[in-house]
């Protein structure tokens, strides 16, 4: 499984990373972007299998990406991990197309749970 | 109307939550620091913006405490770098920042988030504005956690 991280926290994306290995995804291959545009970049050099994006971000904020991602008509499963997470939020990201949206901090529980209902395994 | 202690309750909740997954065993008790915001420490903060509340939060500490922060976050004990530090401080202040503004959005459905800034000096504290400060013992060392907030009648 390839998974596309996102997040202008260099510290963040490894924090993700080591995350997902402790949920069971320890055999993964990890992508990592600063942002919207690089993620955009990675995508046309790679296929992923999920990508895990945060919310606010210079250049191109992960609302901003999602959204041009399925205006590509790009549909692979995609989720906000971020520090955000008002209602009004997690509306938005389902609206423009996103799994789900797990707030920082989280655990691998979070992950596991989050990627076990939009059968990502 | 949001009082002092709902944005309190807020922060301690925001610091509590970082540790399970983020930052294990980090904080003791906290306690209230009556005596200002700590002078020329470095650290981070993060602006909530809103139409009726205006809220900066900072955590700063000495330098080495973040240098131990940062360490504990990423698994990386040497050659740790400035930008690495920054970076890391940076993302704790926001998630703290984060869990805050989901316990007191009701209050101003309109705040919004910044992005996170580094500062190696004392952040200059308008005038008009109420600050609180944390001070939280935690094992890496003292780390101090403030607010700066211009509500005005709203708080």
């Amino acid at each position: 499984m390839r998974i596309l991280v996102v997040d202008d926290s260099r510290a963040m994306r490894l924090i993700v990373m080591r995350q997902l290995r402790q949920a069971g995804f320890d055999s993964a291959e990890f992508i990592e972007a600063q942002d919207g545009v690089e993620a955009l970049q990675r995508l046309s050099e790679s296929v992923v299998d999920l990508v895990l994006s945060d919310w606010n971000m210079p250049e191109m904020n992960g609302l901003e990406f999602l959204r041009e991602l399925r205006s590509q008509g790009e549909q692979v499963p995609f989720g906000f991990v971020t520090s955000e997470g008002t209602p009004d939020m997690v509306r938005l990201a389902r609206e423009s197309g996103a799994s789900f949206l797990i707030s920082k901090p989280f655990t691998p529980d979070n992950f596991r749970d989050a990627l076990d209902a939009v059968g990502v395994r | 109307m949001m009082q002092m202690t709902q944005w309190s309750n807020a922060l301690l909740d925001g610091i509590h939550s970082l540790e399970g997954g983020i930052l294990p065993s980090l904080v003791s008790a906290p306690e209230l620091h009556s005596e200002g915001i700590p002078a020329n420490l470095p650290g981070a903060w993060v602006g909530l913006v809103g139409d009726r509340l205006s809220l900066q939060l900072g955590l700063v500490a000495e330098f080495v405490t973040l240098e131990l922060l940062t360490a504990n976050m990423i698994g990386k004990r040497d050659n740790l770098t400035d930008v690495e530090i920054t970076d890391a401080i940076a993302e704790v202040v926001n998630v703290i920042g984060g869990v805050a503004k989901r316990m007191i959005i009701e209050t101003d459905p309109s705040l919004r988030s910044g992005l996170p800034m580094f500062l190696f000096g004392r952040l200059r504290v308008p005038t008009g504005t109420t600050s609180e400060v944390f001070r939280l013992s935690t094992a890496l060392g003292e780390l101090h956690l403030v607010s700066i907030s211009d509500g005005g009648d709203e708080r």
